[in-house]
């Protein structure tokens, strides 16, 4: 099929394209680190423009041409599409030469290569570090009857089935940390997925659904005005503003998973590179602008280094192939 | 409040939205770039600037952007962007009569009325309104799905039985992809860049500009035809206009109305919309939706930009983005330290009266923009063909490859194209197809969702009272049809064809 098509494209425009695209791949490289970079940097973000995970990436853009040595720029290339694992592969392709990074993010590379047969893994790619991680918050309407997690908990035991509560979608991180919820306590919960965070809040607002499961960043307007009350954190960690809301962890049920982000580099990247450019962006992140920026956008500087990052992506790997098997949706 | 009308009334602040808006006509007018992509690139942009100016300049490229999608799919039958789709219906053959100028200057006029009537609604009842548009489920989205595609008849022309063959194929290709409740890859055939379906911008722009493209060459090549459009600067007198204020006023209750419910869109509004003109039209000019009338224009333009106001309702009250753009903004918004939600107009009160009167005058400038682009941008079907088509050809490529980077989206373009020319060839109707594509997945998700939630009990579709009323009407444009048809044949008449109504 494909060396048809190849064959179309001879004559066709798309190859004139396709040969345009190809060239500026081929630049050549090879030599030592000493010198690196010696041209722009560019990190693929395998999102639409405008998410968190693109304004995050573009806000350190925009500082890093400080901290990079020589001066040079980085740019931010989307590439969507697969649910992150388009642009995810094409990292993962590319030359390991430092110039073509990318953002990923928990869902292509720790769910999607059970699902999906990615040509990817969390053990085939280079971290470079993780940038950001938001815990999720279950939150519950203000007019609900559950004041506490206790009280929630005791109904959903009593009730099996009969809570409905939306997610950002199916296979997602909320809903898989609900899924090991489900099997660590043995609650039955009915799970309603829509097209992301927004639409899940609404959703709950609207009275369709009892509880939603979304990032705290998603939901802090309206735990803020009161609309809306958080119950528990399936998070590792508590995110400002909601310091009372307790972790899963805290109630005696070993769940934490967070959305994180965090860059990575193609197979066989030369160490002194990674190190060249994991020093780089830590400054970056560490630089006030970019602590600003992620403060308004409500998501949480959270630094690994390459080993640590390795660790966490590891982690939510082998622990989303587990809930995936325990769900059914993968044998 | 003359602090904020000093705010706005800046020079910094006027030549930002001015900019804004400019940049969102050009992004929306070129085929594959949109205006959420000219909002995301400008957000690292707004970094630096303060809070009124930099929001300003996003609302400004979102209110551009909403228009210049019309520019080229009257032009040269290239949709710029999804929300001017159905503006091609009638923009297009508008201009193919050589009434290119009066086409464009009625959809900016369209643009401009449904932008500021939506404005007014923002600013009067948006709490209130906030709050109906939570009311709409799984149950709801569904029949207003269900609804939207009762239209298919409306946009079908003469071949109701072929739209109808085509819709489903529409409902077939949105089928492609992820499934929206499991999670499950279906018909990917094992390609990644199928796992998120079809792109929609890409098929779009092969069906009708790819596929245009093909046919003006096989014309050329079999018969070379020389057929010259003149262009003609038409004015149009405010009288003129004004005649059409139902249409206009029509169009801009469903937009917002469309724009207020969080995750519809506007290619639905603009779809609904049309249908609507062509129910209320009178039955001798029914006839004529389709074959290059103003209404038909004004019913899609006025429309899609009617629902940036009812958009931003959801946005700014609740926090939550009504679609792809509004989200986008959302981002602009939070990295300026605005919070959208229950607590903006208490907090940042000012700041909102700031935005409402951006808003304005974003409209006002994109009024200018249009009125004085008409005379340039027109004369685009004076050049020769054999200059154009290359031309339209790699605006159409490089805008497909640009929306996501991505070659593969280049072939859907292709192939789609190919789709498009043998389609039309054989007289069945492109928007169909358009149609079923876009509601597929809202159909198919909350249908599946209203199941869930109801655990298998679909009576809830019918004791709902807006689901029901949705569902109502869509049953009677499907049956209404075929009672008046046998009704025909008892009193002995000849049924009509092309009289189906929506």
């Amino acid at each position: 099929m494909k060396l048809v098509f190849k064959k179309l494209a001879v004559v066709g425009f798309a190859a004139m394209l396709a040969a345009g695209c190809s060239k500026s791949d081929a630049t050549n490289n090879g030599e030592a680190a000493a010198s690196f970079p010696e041209r722009d940097i560019e990190i693929i973000v395998p999102y639409a423009p405008g998410g968190t995970t693109d304004t995050a990436s573009r806000a350190l853009s925009s500082v890093i041409s400080e901290y990079l040595p020589n001066d040079y720029n980085v740019t931010v290339v989307n590439k969507e599409g697969g649910a992150g694992v388009i642009g995810t592969t094409e990292v993962f392709n590319a030359k390991p030469d430092g110039y073509k990074i990318g953002m990923t993010t928990v869902g292509p590379m720790t769910i999607k290569p059970h699902t999906d047969n990615t040509a990817y893994s969390p053990e085939t790619v280079k971290p470079i570090m993780q940038v950001v991680a938001t815990p999720n918050v279950l939150v519950v309407k203000k007019d609900a009857p559950w004041k506490t997690y206790e009280e929630w908990f005791e109904y959903v035991k009593a009730n099996p089935g009969k809570f409905t509560y939306s997610t950002t979608g199916a296979g997602l991180t909320q809903h898989i940390t609900m899924e090991a919820f489900s099997a660590k306590t043995g609650a039955k919960l009915k799970h309603v997925p829509y097209e992301g965070g927004a639409p899940a809040l609404a959703a709950l607002l609207g009275g369709h659904v009892q509880g939603a499961v979304i990032q705290t960043v998603e939901a802090m307007p309206q735990i803020e005005s009161g609309e809306i009350r958080a119950l528990v954190n399936t998070g590792s960690f508590k995110s400002s503003g909601l310091e009372d809301v307790p972790l899963l962890t805290e109630k005696g049920v070993d769940v934490s998973s967070d959305v994180w982000t965090g860059l990575i580099a193609p197979p066989d990247t030369p160490e002194d590179v990674i190190n060249v450019l994991h020093d780089s962006f830590k400054k970056a992140l560490e630089d006030q602008k970019v602590i600003d920026t992620f403060a308004k956008l409500g998501v949480q500087p959270s630094y690994a280094g390459p080993e640590e990052f390795s660790k966490i992506m590891k982690k939510d790997y082998d622990l989303n192939k587990e809930v995936l098997k325990a769900a059914g949706i993968i044998k | 409040m003359e602090q904020v009308l000093a705010q706005v009334f800046e020079v910094q602040t006027l030549v930002l939205v001015f900019a804004g808006v400019f940049l969102g006509v050009v992004f929306s007018a070129i085929p594959g770039l949109t205006a959420t992509m000219g909002i995301a690139l400008l957000i690292p942009y707004t970094f630096s600037l303060p809070q009124v100016p930099a929001i300003s300049m996003l609302l400004g490229i979102y209110i551009g952007g909403m228009y210049g999608g019309s520019i080229t799919a009257i032009l040269i039958r290239t949709p710029g962007t999804p929300s001017a789709a159905a503006t091609l219906l009638d923009g297009y053959p508008m201009a193919a009569k050589g009434q290119a100028g009066k086409a464009l200057n009625y959809a900016t006029m369209g643009s401009f009325v449904g932008g500021i009537i939506s404005c007014i609604v923002l600013i009067l009842i948006a709490p209130q309104l906030a709050a109906f548009g939570l009311k709409f489920g799984p149950a709801e989205f569904f029949a207003l799905a269900v609804f939207g595609l009762s239209i298919v008849g409306t946009i079908s022309g003469k071949n109701v039985v072929k739209g109808l063959m085509v819709a489903a194929v529409g409902l077939m290709i949105a089928t492609v992809g992820m499934d929206p409740i499991g999670g499950v890859a279906r018909f990917t055939f094992g390609s990644v860049n199928l796992t998120s379906g079809v792109s929609f911008i890409p098929a779009l722009i092969g069906l009708f500009a790819v596929s245009q493209v093909i046919r003006e060459i096989e014309e050329k090549a079999t018969e070379g035809i020389k057929k010259k459009i003149k262009y003609q600067r038409e004015r149009i007198s405010l009288r003129e206009t004004f005649s059409y204020w139902k249409e206009f006023l029509r169009a801009s209750a469903i937009g917002t109305f469309i724009g207020i419910i969080p995750g519809t869109g506007t290619s639905i509004a603009t779809f609904l919309s049309y249908n609507e003109s062509k129910r209320f039209a009178k039955p001798e000019r029914r006839k004529e939706y389709g074959t290059g009338i103003p209404e038909g224009v004004i019913a899609t333009e006025t429309s899609n930009n009617a629902v940036t106001g009812g958009a931003l309702i959801p946005l700014l009250t609740l926090g939550i983005p009504g679609d792809v753009v509004t989200a986008v903004i959302l981002g602009g918004l939070l990295i300026q330290g605005v919070t959208p939600g229950p607590l903006l107009f208490q907090n940042n009160g000012p700041l909102v009266y700031s935005l409402f009167i951006t808003l304005i005058i974003a409209n006002i400038f994109m009024l200018l923009i249009g009125l004085f682009a008409v005379r340039f941008v027109g004369k685009i079907v004076d050049v020769p063909k054999n200059i154009l088509l290359p031309i339209v050809v790699t605006l159409c490529f490089i805008g497909s490859y640009s929306l996501s980077n991505n070659l593969f989206d280049v072939w859907v373009a292709l192939v789609f194209g190919i789709i498009g020319y043998l389609l039309e060839k054989f007289n069945y109707p492109l928007p169909p197809l358009i149609l079923g594509i876009i509601l597929g997945p809202i159909i198919e998700s909350n249908l599946r969702r209203t199941i869930i939630e109801s655990s298998g009990d679909l009576t809830v579709l019918f004791t709902r009272p807006i689901s029901a009323v949705f569902l109502g009407i869509a049953i009677v444009s499907f049956i209404y049809p075929l009672i008046k048809d046998f009704w025909r044949r008892t009193k002995g008449k000849d049924s009509l064809e092309e009289d189906i109504p929506a």
